[in-house]
């Protein structure tokens, strides 16, 4: 299956402030899409349903909830039951982008990501989902 | 992307690294308290996790900030600490292991910070890579303030260029992949054998501010390829480096089509070949199936067997110069004949040289390089301008048409402009035809460096240029040759008349919105002649 909706509105979940710095220069600058940063899984659930994004990019490790509960818990919400998700991690061990995966997300970037390319990254796997 | 987007870019992500920087150094302290607890041997479970917490962020950030070894390092350290913080039952032994390991890497990771170790990849990243076939050029110059500009001044006409200080700061960037050096005549000197086992067959040019034939002899003995004296004529010196980068490429790269009937020494030859760089296909002499290889393939240059069994290699030859599109190509014979009347009469029948077996690998392969080189700029001297070396009036126009009807047979749009540089005329008088020259070759190189390998460009007349975008739409088009005209602008040339700059006009239409091709042609420069009464330097774009 492949998409045809244009990629515009973008969650990203990740504790580090500048990492979210970053990703804000990756995404809104570079990439031109309308991103929403949110610092914890928390945050993210009290303002996913009024940013309606088209997708969600969680942190994996993160302080409280991790990205992986996070994602569960959005998946509860009834609108985001099929969001599109991808997981950034330092982490790459083949066993464990498979569990990620197995959470339903499209895709793994592992960390470090360049903030040059982050954008075509996404669009790429946006594209081919 | 034009520039002003890449350098805001930039200014923001040096920022953010500025801001990491000053975070991590915090971050360092509170890891030197976990290291001289280890050491002491009175670290708790609950430190070591908070160590193992800070080097994961570490090795997952550093490198989004340019800091790739920091990263790297931390993510080595954090491996180490993950095993006892996984299981922390034998804490003693934990950090007996430690211990000064531990201190030891801590203070590395440190350097690593202090050293700010790419100080340059933000001129790297500065472009997506990939978009633009854009060379990377090394400036690698002791004097930071004359490295940088002439790297800046590198950027002007189409590359993509960083600089270093000396060659190990090279070293320490891996996944560079430059495509020439400009280097300073002592600091190459001192470390050309470092830089040739890193970097074989790659054009040198050394900047020297002095001048003799000892010095000259001493460089080219060294393996430079060329030699420029400061103060710098930036203009000639980007002419030169394109010339070398375009040989460099011609030389190491081209297309071999082996005719033999023996599979084992016919794959050998494959081998040697490809390992050299080489774009082989083999074929085993059967007369029926050697034209549509050669029409499918279209190689440099034939290397063919002279007996296949029935098959004789001579007379195969004379039937491909049946054919007016191979009376020029190239046929070597590869034979255990070493009877020189018989190769001249093999000769006579249609080929140009005789390669006699046994035949040694590097002898082979030199040969075959040298043959596709020469076959190549015979090739160019036919189709390309012989100034720009950008395709030939008559062959763009072609092009330009077989755009076309893949326009209309794909339904996508692509973008045809005309090009012209803005009085022209008064920078051949007043700075001499040289400098004119110069100009003339300077637009060209930035278009191919800026536009994509699947673009078109063309040197239309004097000092008019055409373009053809395929699968491009007018607005991207639009972009891409307004960046071009604003970096064109930008460049600084020298004549007889001193230091002068020159702008460029473009005209530009939807190739695929008109039924015929010169139609489009017709209507980009139309906007062409808008754009000159306009007041010139900019893009038109022809209202469809």
């Amino acid at each position: 299956m492949e998409q045809n909706e244009l990629l515009k509105r973008i969650l990203l979940v990740e504790d580090e402030e500048d990492i979210r710095a970053v990703a804000e220069v990756a995404l809104e600058t570079v990439g031109g899409f309308n991103l929403k940063a949110c610092a914890s899984g928390q945050e993210a659930l009290e303002s996913i349903t009024d940013f309606a994004p088209q997708l969600v990019i969680l942190d994996v490790m993160m302080p409280g909830m991790d990205g992986p509960e996070t994602l569960r818990a959005i998946r509860k919400l009834s609108d985001f039951t099929r969001t599109p998700a991808i997981f950034m991690t330092a982490k790459v061990q083949s066993d464990e982008i498979a569990s990620y995966l197995a959470e339903g997300a499209l895709s793994v970037i592992p960390k470090p990501f360049d903030p040059m390319t982050l954008a075509d990254r996404i669009q790429e796997i946006w594209r081919s989902s | 992307m034009s520039e002003p987007i890449v350098n805001d870019v930039s200014a923001k992500l040096q920022v953010l690294r500025k801001r990491f920087a000053d975070k991590a150094a915090g971050e360092f302290d509170a890891l030197e308290e976990i290291a001289r607890c280890i050491r002491a041997g009175d670290a708790d479970c609950d430190q070591l996790a908070k160590s193992y917490r800070i080097l994961h962020r570490l090795a997952g950030s550093a490198g989004t900030f340019g800091f790739h070894s920091l990263g790297d390092e931390a993510r080595d350290l954090e491996l180490l600490v993950k095993s006892f913080v996984d299981d922390c039952s034998d804490l003693s032994y934990a950090l007996s292991v430690l211990n000064e390991e531990f201190q030891r890497r801590l203070t590395d990771l440190r350097g690593f910070l202090d050293a700010g170790d790419a100080a340059a990849t933000e001129l790297l990243s500065a472009r997506p890579e990939g978009v633009y076939g854009e060379p990377l050029v090394l400036v690698i110059e002791p004097d930071e303030q004359q490295g940088s500009s002439l790297s800046e001044g590198l950027v002007l006409y189409g590359y993509q260029s960083l600089w270093l200080p000396d060659v190990n700061s090279w070293l320490r960037e891996p996944g560079t992949q430059p495509s020439a050096i400009i280097i300073r005549d002592e600091v190459f000197l001192k470390s050309s054998d470092r830089l040739f086992r890193f970097l074989r067959d790659l054009p040198v040019i050394c900047i020297s501010d002095t001048d003799s034939y000892i010095q000259r002899y001493t460089l080219a003995n060294a393996g430079a390829e060329a030699f420029f004296r400061e103060p710098l004529n930036l203009p000639m010196m980007t002419d030169h480096l394109e010339r070398l980068l375009t040989d460099h490429a011609d030389a190491a790269s081209g297309r071999v089509l082996i005719v033999d009937d023996d599979p084992e020494l016919m794959e050998h030859y494959r081998l040697v070949l490809t390992s050299g760089g080489m774009d082989v296909r083999t074929a085993n002499g059967d007369p029926s199936l050697l034209l549509p290889i050669l029409s499918e393939f279209r190689p440099d240059i034939v290397l063919m067997d002279v007996q296949m069994g029935d098959i004789s290699g001579p007379a195969l030859a004379r039937m491909l110069r049946f054919e007016p599109e191979w009376l020029s190509l190239p046929i070597v014979y590869l034979s255990a004949e070493s009877n020189r009347e018989m190769q001249l009469e093999a000769l006579a029948k249609g080929g140009d040289d005789f390669l006699t077996k046994p035949v040694s690998d590097s002898f082979l392969l030199r040969t075959v390089r040298r043959r596709c080189y020469r076959a190549r700029q015979l090739d160019k001297l036919v189709s390309r301008d012989s100034l720009t070396g950008l395709l030939k009036h008559s062959l763009v126009k072609t092009e330009v048409s077989i755009e076309h009807a893949r326009c209309q047979r794909m339904k996508h749009s692509s973008a045809v402009a005309m090009l012209d540089l803005d009085h022209f005329k008064k920078v051949n008088d007043t700075q001499g035809h040289r400098a004119g020259d110069l100009v003339i070759k300077g637009l060209a190189n930035l278009l191919r460096h800026r536009l994509r390998k699947t673009d078109i460009i063309g040197r239309y007349g004097g000092e008019e240029f055409i373009v053809a975008l395929p699968e491009c739409s007018i607005a991207r088009a639009e972009t891409v040759l307004a960046a071009v005209c604003e970096d064109f602008s930008r460049i600084v040339f020298e004549g007889s008349g001193g230091k002068f700059s020159v702008t460029l006009s473009v005209g530009l239409a939807a190739l695929s919105d008109y039924g015929h091709p010169e139609e489009a042609i017709e209507a980009a420069d139309q906007a062409l002649y808008q754009r000159k009464r306009a007041g010139r330097n900019g893009v038109t774009t022809a209202a469809s």
